[in-house]
């Protein structure tokens, strides 16, 4: 019995092991017969792509990396000189001061690749400071350069002292869609010159010319204008508002540190803004003035339709006149999610009564006000926006450095903001 | 109820496909084909693209016609893209020339990182690219690229 029962279990045992075995065997075959195999991962497929392919690719390297493409193989001698993209940034020059020749300027360089360019050249970064040898002369030879290449992207960072004067030729750029400039000025455009006609965007910092009715006439003459940046304005001129307010495509408007003709009246600055039909984001800098005319005594004729976003900088709340703007302003955007406020409130006078049951709800999604010193005036305006928004998720207060000091204080400020009424049950303040 | 119109895509190596007419036009030179091509339209040949590429662009395209707002989506392409070399380069080529701008960025992309930060040796190696010059033609080439400090 025994032994019947072990030649059983060894003839199993046979079985089952001829069994993995041919099972095995199949697995080996199959992988033989891979679809892998067609794909031979040993091949050189990058040197026979199309060379759009190619010039996709080696636009993404940075500068450096692309270039050296040249000694790869003798296929891939001259593909870089395809390039469509170029950035001249920090990580450009320092790669530039690691290698061999130090005595060769940086100017000589970029002349020198530029040169060997085939194809257009749609998009060129060059950031430059007081330290690299590139001169004024050479920028406006570079645009000269670019102005035949259809460039489309043109961002320069000069930070050096005196501004720079842009050559004449940057007006010949009539493929423009995106133009960035820092410490720049222009001159006056040609007698021909009718604007950029494809310009969605223009980025402007540290704008220093005396601006003549020729800057007004050419922003207004770029009619795709869709985002409209202008920081650290120097001129004397004032940014004409009404101006501002013909670009009718603009999504996006940020004006910090400007000073703008309407800035003693708010109304008229939010009127004229407020007819903006595509307007999503807006930001403006009161530069802690005071409204001196006009009054917010009824709902903005203009509501601000499409804004999402509003960042207001430097805002006084001092005077009640100022707050109840400020609430109208609020009312009058019917998606607003987003609102950043810094105000500069000085002192606290008696706040503007405000009925926060009969006005309309917000959308508001998240607020953040930054320098608080939770003045009557700023309060009010915390306790209208968490009266009034349901949907608020997300609010977060930065005080004003100096008031959080006294760690009494604080707790009085924390208490005194957490007992506000809150009309959304899930939002999460947020005292930083 | 849609209209669930299939196409058929035959790749170079004759292998075919069915798709919904919808994840086809993903590609705009199929697109283009169907809308050019008359009644007759529904084989559509792809002779410059392989059936093994070919089956995975329609992967691609199945994924971003039918759930193109998912929160997957990213993962997906990035899992997507964790391929050989060679695999990425027939995507790019395939999506080139099918006109598929999201993938050719995606799979371009992915490609170029391969490349950032390795010397000119270590690319060879990743791309499998023959150096053809000799050592001569090597150190006349750099002579002669002496300007050009990267090379």
């Amino acid at each position: 019995m025994m032994k019947s029962w072990f030649f059983v279990r060894s003839i199993l045992y046979f079985y089952v092991c001829s069994i993995m075995m041919i099972i095995n065997m199949l697995h080996f075959l199959r992988i033989m017969e891979t679809p892998r195999r067609k794909f031979a991962p040993g091949g050189d497929f990058i040197s026979h792509m199309p060379d759009n392919v190619v010039t996709n690719i080696l636009d993404r390297l940075p500068l450096q990396d692309a270039v050296r493409t040249d000694i790869l193989s003798k296929t891939w001698r001259f593909k870089w000189t395809m390039l469509s993209q170029l950035v001249f940034d920090d990580n450009f020059f320092e790669c530039l001061l690691k290698t061999k020749a130090k005595n060769t300027q940086a100017r000589v360089i970029i002349s020198r690749l530029l040169l060997h360019l085939r194809g257009s050249i749609t998009k060129f970064v060059l950031r430059v400071d007081d330290e690299l040898s590139v001169e004024d002369d050479d920028i406006s030879h570079w645009i000269l350069f670019l102005s035949r290449k259809g460039i489309k992207e043109f961002i320069l960072e000069h930070y050096y002292e005196t501004p720079y004067k842009l050559p004449t030729h940057l007006f010949s750029c009539l493929d423009l869609t995106h133009l960035e400039l820092d410490t720049c000025c222009f001159r006056p455009p040609p007698t021909n010159f009718h604007g950029f006609p494809n310009l969605l965007s223009l980025d402007l910092h540290s704008l220093s010319e005396e601006r003549s009715n020729v800057f007004w006439e050419f922003i207004t003459k770029c009619p795709l204008l869709e985002s409209l940046k202008l920081t650290v304005d120097l001129s004397s001129d004032k940014i004409k508002v009404a101006e501002i307010a013909k670009l009718e495509n603009l999504k996006i408007l940020s004006l910090y540190y400007c000073h703008l003709d309407t800035m003693n009246n708010f109304c008229t600055t939010f009127e004229l803004l407020g007819s903006l039909p595509k307007l999503q984001e807006l930001r403006l800098d009161f530069m802690g003035g005071k409204l001196t005319e006009g009054g917010a005594k009824h709902r903005f004729s203009t509501a601000f339709p499409s804004l999402k976003a509003l960042k207001l900088s430097r805002m006084c709340l001092d005077v009640g006149l100022e707050l109840s703007c400020a609430i109208e302003l609020i009312r009058s955007c019917p998606n607003l999610q987003t609102l950043e406020i810094t105000t500069n409130s000085q002192y606290t006078s008696p706040p503007q009564p405000v009925d926060y049951h009969t006005t309309e709800q917000l959308q508001l999604r998240s607020v953040m006000f930054e320098y608080w010193k939770g003045s009557e005036n700023d309060v009010c305006l915390l306790k209208y926006i968490l009266a009034c928004s349901p949907f608020l998720k997300k609010s977060v207060i930065r005080p004003y450095a100096l008031i959080m000091i006294a760690s009494d204080e604080r707790l009085k400020f924390t208490s005194k903001l957490m007992k506000l009424h809150r009309a959304s049950p899930v939002v999460d303040i947020n005292i930083s | 109820m849609t209209s669930s119109k299939t196409i058929v895509l035959r790749s170079s190596d004759g292998a075919t496909f069915e798709v919904d007419e919808a994840v086809a036009l993903h590609s705009l030179m199929i697109k283009h084909r169907i809308e050019t091509g008359g009644a007759d339209s529904t084989t559509i040949d792809v002779p410059e693209v392989t059936g093994n590429t070919l089956s995975k662009v329609i992967e691609y395209c199945k994924k971003h016609v039918e759930a193109p707002n998912s929160d997957d989506l990213k993962s997906f392409d990035t899992d997507f893209v964790k391929v050989d070399q060679a695999v990425l380069c027939h995507l790019a080529k395939a999506s080139y020339y099918m006109n598929i701008k999201g993938l050719l960025d995606l799979s371009s992309k992915t490609i170029a990182d391969m490349f950032k930060g390795k010397t000119v040796e270590q690319i060879r190696e990743t791309f499998h690219i023959k150096n053809d010059f000799t050592p001569e033609e090597e150190e006349e080439l750099r002579k002669e690229n002496s300007w050009n400090l990267f090379v």
